[in-house]
């Protein structure tokens, strides 16, 4: 029996979805709220900076500081997107996976 | 047979990508996850005592150098251990850029941390990037138990 490729795409993203939805929910509310606080940290060493509270040369070290914690949030991003977009691959192979391997006579996926 | 050849093509593909990504990630491991949560219980002491202390005698370098040198041992576990399993994946980067926060924390305590506003401006960095490393941690223990 030939696949039905428009009922498996079908199938596919309705079980990729959850996965795919899961992740915007949770990252977008952490990448603003972390956005948030690497400005307000940023807005603060100026200040001190200003005050003369701290020289130039701590002043970098802080922003250099502030920095890698702004890119350790966003490799974490980057890392949760990967692991979304596994599972959303997981679970659209997971309702294909019967389907295709009987046509094929042999257990593909 | 001749239909199924492009699925097989995609099929095959999207394989290759699964076991490239993951990769990237990185993997769990429980000494790894362990030893983080170590070094964020110690920096978080720091932070304590640094926003009661920052600016007075006892707060210069030369009292903090034993939790320096013991900060580093642990970061030095971390770097080792992360580099074995997860060479070039994010979370290994993530603990690179941790250590080097770690020194250019304690190239400023031998500068001076004279105000309690300037702990706040590092214990918010820490906490954002420790926060970010257990995220990412969590996430891959999930997957581990989601994936088994």
């Amino acid at each position: 029996m030939p696949l039905n490729i428009a009922q498996l795409s079908k199938d596919m993203l309705a079980a990729a979805k959850p996965a795919l939805q899961n992740f915007w929910t949770d990252a977008k509310p952490y990448a603003e709220k972390e956005t948030k606080a690497f400005a307000q940290n940023l807005a603060m060493i100026e200040k001190l900076r200003l005050l003369g509270k701290i020289s130039k040369e701590a002043a970098a070290l802080h922003v250099e500081i502030q920095k890698n914690s702004f890119r350790t949030v966003l490799l974490t991003i980057e890392g949760l997107g990967i692991l979304a977009v596994e599972d959303a691959l997981n679970a659209a192979i997971g309702v294909i996976r019967t389907t295709v391997n009987k046509a094929l006579g042999w257990a593909l996926l | 047979m001749k239909k199924l050849k492009p699925l097989l093509g995609i099929a095959f593909l999207v394989l290759m990508t699964i076991s490239c990504k993951v990769t990237q990630v990185g993997r769990y491991d429980t000494v790894i996850d362990k030893t983080i949560n170590d070094v964020q219980q110690q920096l978080s002491t720091f932070f304590v005592k640094a926003e009661s202390e920052a600016g007075t005698p006892e707060f210069k370098y030369a009292n903090y150098k034993p939790f320096y040198d013991a900060l580093k041992v642990e970061m030095s576990t971390l770097r080792i251990r992360s580099a074995a399993i997860n060479e070039n994946a994010i979370a290994d980067k993530e603990i690179l850029l941790l250590d080097d926060n770690i020194n250019k924390l304690e190239q400023l305590h031998k500068l001076g941390i004279n105000s309690y506003e300037e702990v706040g401006v590092l214990k918010s960095g820490f906490e954002q990037q420790l926060s970010a490393i257990l995220k990412l941690q969590m996430a891959l223990k999930a997957h581990v138990k989601s994936s088994s």
